[in-house]
């Protein structure tokens, strides 16, 4: 049953190489959800969450990824989607487009740095500093890891501004969890739902 | 009670406000060797009716009488009143009236589907009281939320107002500092139990039909809220540290217009 699975999730990424799901696939896809979510492998936001795991499918065919890495590294924070910035850091290092990231930090400020393959150009990612952590009010947000762990925010922020810059593509338009929760959501309407789905 | 209202070496939400005033105002209400007493106001023995009927009915009469009405010219009525005193010494006293408004008012938030459900007294318990230390500024603080809902992980405050609609509720929230409120408790929560907590305000209506709505700030909103309390503790931790409580600045300030009236 479980091979069967396997094989169908394969099929499934191998079968639809050009955009997101379509009507056509959709019934497949939805079958595969549902016998993923019947999981208790995969994290337990989308375990018996058949919607929850569909998106996270249609993600994984989007960027070639496997379903079940994507389950682990995308995080829902204030209701959006995003990516946790270690697999913004795997997918990049392993993209084929740079060298590994490096990053160029003084404690204070910080800089991703990679070789392009294609050019052997050196680039450079946009600089993060501590005082526009501060400025932004990153810093000063309740349980902020900005205080407790600043070198580690620092890298993840600068992969991420990297990442925005030089390969969109595989941050699909989305943030990294650390700047969902850093920049907060300025709709409340998914804390409203989730808040009355409590009642 | 009482032993959370006269430790003044915490600072409150309610003692922000003043320093948002200015130091010396704060100093005035809670540190002057010569204060006087603090006062209550027919609105402020209701509000307080109105929060234990709500929150801890079973302690209310223990805390609250009601006059019966009686006519004190008489010498019956004299007694009556003498006796009544007498049995109710220490608690705060209602007239018929005043304790009719607050029955309306908490018989309107425990009909609500809603309201009474965050306020489950078996989910959560009332008038905790959580004293911290902010991590930026070192001031000790406290404050007592109305209601912990555990089961819920939601702080719940209960806001009588003139209008629970949400447009002017907003203003309401901006004008009385809500906002600064819900910052500092929802902190106060992370700080101590390392978890989120959202603040929601249950706004009920002191006039018939007693309307109630319930609300919860957007990010937005919390954030302008922890960044005045923020500051507002810094500018108590400077007071203090200098033990200098000034009032306003003694050099001639330049004056506008407020941005509504231009």
């Amino acid at each position: 049953m479980q091979n069967k699975e396997i094989t169908t999730t394969a099929n499934l990424q191998a079968e639809e190489t050009t955009t997101a799901l379509s009507i056509s696939n959709f019934d497949h896809a939805q079958r595969v959800a549902k016998a993923l979510s019947a999981s208790t492998m995969i994290p337990a936001g989308y375990q018996n969450n058949i919607p929850n795991t569909l998106v996270a499918l249609e993600m994984a065919h989007r960027i070639g990824a496997s379903p079940l890495m994507v389950m682990q590294n995308l995080h829902i924070i204030h209701g959006r989607p995003s990516w946790s910035s270690s697999f913004i850091i795997a997918a990049l290092n392993s993209c084929g487009r740079f060298s590994a990231l490096n990053f160029e930090s003084d404690g204070k400020t910080c800089t991703a740095v990679a070789t392009e393959l294609a050019t052997g150009n050196v680039i450079k990612g946009p600089t993060v500093s501590l005082e526009m952590a501060n400025a932004e009010g990153w810093a000063t947000k309740a349980g902020s890891k900005w205080r407790t762990m600043p070198d580690l925010m620092l890298r993840y922020r600068a992969a991420a501004f990297f990442g925005r810059l030089y390969a969109p593509e595989i941050l699909m338009g989305m943030q990294t969890a650390e700047e969902v929760a850093d920049i907060g959501s300025t709709d409340s309407s998914a804390k409203v739902a989730d808040l009355n789905s409590k009642l | 009670m009482n032993e959370y209202h006269s430790d003044t070496t915490r600072i409150s939400k309610s003692g922000l406000d003043l320093i948002n005033k200015s130091p010396a105002h704060y100093w005035q209400r809670y540190l002057n060797p010569e204060r006087e007493t603090e006062t209550q106001t027919p609105a402020l023995l209701i509000g307080s009716a109105v929060h234990m009927a709500t929150l801890e009915p079973h302690r209310f009469a223990d805390e609250f009488a009601v006059l019966p009405q009686l006519d004190r010219r008489t010498k019956e009525g004299k007694a009556l009143f003498e006796q009544f005193t007498a049995e109710n010494e220490g608690k705060s006293i209602l007239t018929t009236d005043q304790m009719q408004l607050v029955e309306s008012i908490a018989a309107a938030v425990h009909n609500h589907p809603t309201a009474s459900r965050l306020i489950l007294q078996t989910d959560g318990a009332a008038e905790v009281p959580l004293l911290w230390t902010d991590a930026d500024t070192q001031a000790p603080c406290k404050c007592r939320p109305d209601f912990v809902n555990t089961r819920l992980g939601v702080l719940v405050d209960l806001k009588t107002t003139d209008n629970a609609s949400a447009s002017e509720f907003a203003r309401s929230v901006y004008k009385y500092r809500y906002h600064v409120q819900a910052a500092m408790y929802t902190d106060a929560w992370h700080a101590i139990h390392g978890s989120h907590a959202d603040f929601i305000f249950i706004a009920v209506e002191k006039t018939a039909p007693f309307a109630v709505a319930i609300y919860v700030l957007d990010d937005a909103a919390i954030n302008m809220g922890r960044i005045a309390y923020k500051e507002n503790l810094q500018t108590y931790m400077a007071a203090k540290a200098l033990d200098l409580w000034a009032a306003y600045p003694e050099q001639i300030q330049p004056l506008s217009l407020p941005n509504y009236a231009k």
